[in-house]
């Protein structure tokens, strides 16, 4: 059985009438030990996905399947014991953080909220943590901004991890550090991976950072799943041209050697502007005339690989 | 992969965050503190009014509305009474003492009941949005439309004068200043990380509520509660003046009342507690002023 497993999954925005889909029918798995990587531009529905898997977000159709159970529709009594086994790195680690809590309170509070009563026991998980996120003991009486980006998002991290969660939903979780510190907490999740044997849904917009990270990667597009492989695959064989221009986008650091092979035509179209065919039908380099008036499921192109496109 | 890698770099952080930190929010604090020279002047004759208060019963035990000595004596002509003596004999200071206590202690429980109100109606509408935020805003600018002078009137008429009234009917007018507030700070910090994050923990609309955000918002509404207990002590000096007051204590509204009609003669009847009040208004504003900027992160005082 699939730790998690998403079927169908859809997000709406705006008013009633005027609504538009911002996650339209996500399906897909997340087992035991194993890192998603969702990526896609900004705007195409990751975060909103991040966020709806933990009831942040009303959902407007679909299941969230937590070991087989359907976690969709349950109250917030019913949705603790959950809330154990799933937690969320935030992108900003200024914003994530409660800026008047010192890291021991930040760290004690979840705890508290889930009934852990024995205040040594409390201590011991909070002492043990911060020791495995890599920061001094002393840390716990300090407050967060006398911290680093990098030092905060440990803090976060630290946070996420003192349920004992089974998976983490980590949303950007690097986008806003530096390179340098980037590597550093990269390496830091791949440690507690193994330590804490976690499973992630990595979601970001830097391909890079899903390539060293990912086992299987998530592309979305407009609310819509497009591509999905495992990383290997999908870096040597892209099908959708959509995958294929983001591939090519990446920065190659080699004077001359910027190929331009799977050019983007023109700007993203609004999600709420989606028509019946293809939605990346106005910019594809290859679209034909049935990708106007035909929208493509996602099929399997090979084992384990599945693109959404006519002619994958 | 390199297992090790971000330990080093922790350690090798640690010691630029480490070294004699510990105490700083409390020393920046009080650095701030030192420096903001009308807060200081506030707090000083904020506190010598609140001791002079606390210690009325024990310096005037008599009833500061008996007749101790011949009426309107001035001041520093009798050794007995310095401050002199009313239309009736009355001891000024005697009166002056007994009435900083009524005076404070309408501002103390006046700002608490506006505090509680404003706090709880502006919390609810600012976290929730929607139909309940519709509704309380709406009930909010009721109370903002009316006068406050006048609904204190109106309330105090119906449940007669005492103090406990003449303090909640002041509250009850004043906590659409503190709601729109709390309205306002809600709403900005409802949607910072930190709350989804305390969601996503699964913690309580109430913890949420109460232990996350109000926190964050308690700054400007420090400074405001000594603005609105401030006003307070004026409406309630308007009333006594007025005859409203609780007729049981002498304040310094009644005072000046009783020295009206004598204003071109012996004006120190009015003139005292006058200044009385002046000074104790004063001092909650400086009191508030000087919060606004030890309280702000971002402000001058705090380099």
């Amino acid at each position: 059985m699939s730790l998690l497993s998403v079927e169908d999954l859809k997000v709406s925005y705006g008013p009633k009438g005027r609504s538009f889909n911002a996650v339209d029918g996500v399906s897909f798995t997340v087992e035991k030990g194993e890192t998603i990587g969702v990526v896609g531009e900004s705007g195409c529905g990751k975060s909103t996905l991040g966020k709806s898997i933990l009831r942040l977000i009303e959902t407007a159709g679909g299941t969230i399947r937590l070991d087989g159970e359907d976690i969709t529709g349950l109250g917030h009594q019913a949705m603790m014991s959950k809330r154990r086994r799933m937690q969320m790195v935030f992108q900003d680690p200024f914003g994530s953080l409660n800026p008047r809590q010192s890291i021991g309170k930040l760290l004690d509070t979840p705890m508290r909220a889930h009934g852990i009563a024995d205040k040594a026991e409390r201590q011991k998980r909070i002492e043990y943590i911060i020791d495995k996120v890599g920061l001094p003991q002393t840390s716990l009486t300090r407050f967060p901004h006398e911290f680093s980006g990098g030092q905060r998002q440990r803090i976060g991290i630290a946070r996420a991890l003192i349920l004992r969660p089974d998976l983490l939903i980590c949303d950007e979780p690097v986008s806003a550090l530096d390179l340098s510190i980037q590597s550093q907490i990269l390496n830091l999740l791949t440690d507690l991976k193994a330590e804490f044997s976690l499973s992630y849904l990595f979601i970001s917009h830097d391909l890079s950072v899903v390539r060293y990270f990912a086992d299987r990667v998530i592309v979305m597009y407009l609310g819509r799943v497009v591509e999905t492989a495992d990383h290997e695959t999908l870096w040597r064989d892209p099908r959708h041209p959509y995958t294929r221009a983001l591939l090519a986008a990446v920065p190659i650091p080699r004077p001359g050697s910027r190929k331009h092979d799977a050019p983007i035509l023109g700007e993203r179209q609004s999600a709420a502007a989606a028509s019946a065919g293809c939605r990346f039908y106005q910019r594809c380099p290859m679209a034909q005339n049935r990708c106007a008036t035909e929208e493509p499921v996602l099929r399997s192109v090979d084992s384990g690989h599945g693109a959404a496109c006519h002619y994958a | 992969m390199n297992a090790h890698s971000p330990r080093p770099s922790a350690t090798a952080a640690a010691p630029g965050v480490a070294p004699a930190r510990k105490k700083k929010t409390g020393s920046r604090a009080w650095r701030a503190v030192r420096h903001n020279l009308p807060f200081l002047i506030g707090a000083s004759i904020l506190l010598a009014v609140a001791l002079i208060a606390i210690c009325a019963g024990v310096l005037y035990p008599g009833d500061p509305r008996d007749m101790v000595t011949l009426p309107l004596s001035w001041p520093l002509t009798d050794n007995e009474y310095p401050l002199g003596s009313g239309s009736l004999g009355t001891d000024l200071a005697s009166g002056l003492a007994h009435g900083a206590q009524a005076s404070l202690l309408v501002g103390v429980s006046a700002a608490s009941v506006g505090l509680l109100i404003g706090i709880l109606v502006g919390a609810i509408g600012g976290y929730f949005g929607g139909i309940a935020d519709d509704i309380l805003v709406r009930i909010t600018e009721l109370f903002q439309t009316v006068p406050t002078f006048l609904l204190v009137i109106v309330l105090v008429a119906i449940s007669g004068p005492s103090l406990p009234i003449i303090a909640g009917a002041i509250g009850v007018a004043t906590w659409p200043t503190v709601a729109r507030l709390v309205r306002a700070e809600f709403r900005t910090l409802r949607s910072n990380d930190f709350v989804l994050a305390a969601r996503s923990l699964g913690y309580s609309t109430t913890r949420i509520i109460f232990g996350e955000i109000l926190p964050n918002a308690l700054p400007p509404i420090v400074v405001t509660t000594s603005v609105l207990a401030a006003n307070a002590i004026l409406t309630e000096a308007g009333l006594s003046f007025l005859g409203m007051g609780d007729p049981n204590l002498v304040s310094w509204g009644s005072m000046i009342a009783d020295g009206r009609s004598l204003l071109r003669t012996e004006w120190f009847v009015t003139a005292l507690p006058g200044a009385a009040i002046t000074l104790t208004v004063l001092s909650l504003n400086l009191v508030g002023d000087g919060l606004n900027d030890i309280l702000n992160p971002r402000s001058e005082s705090n380099r």
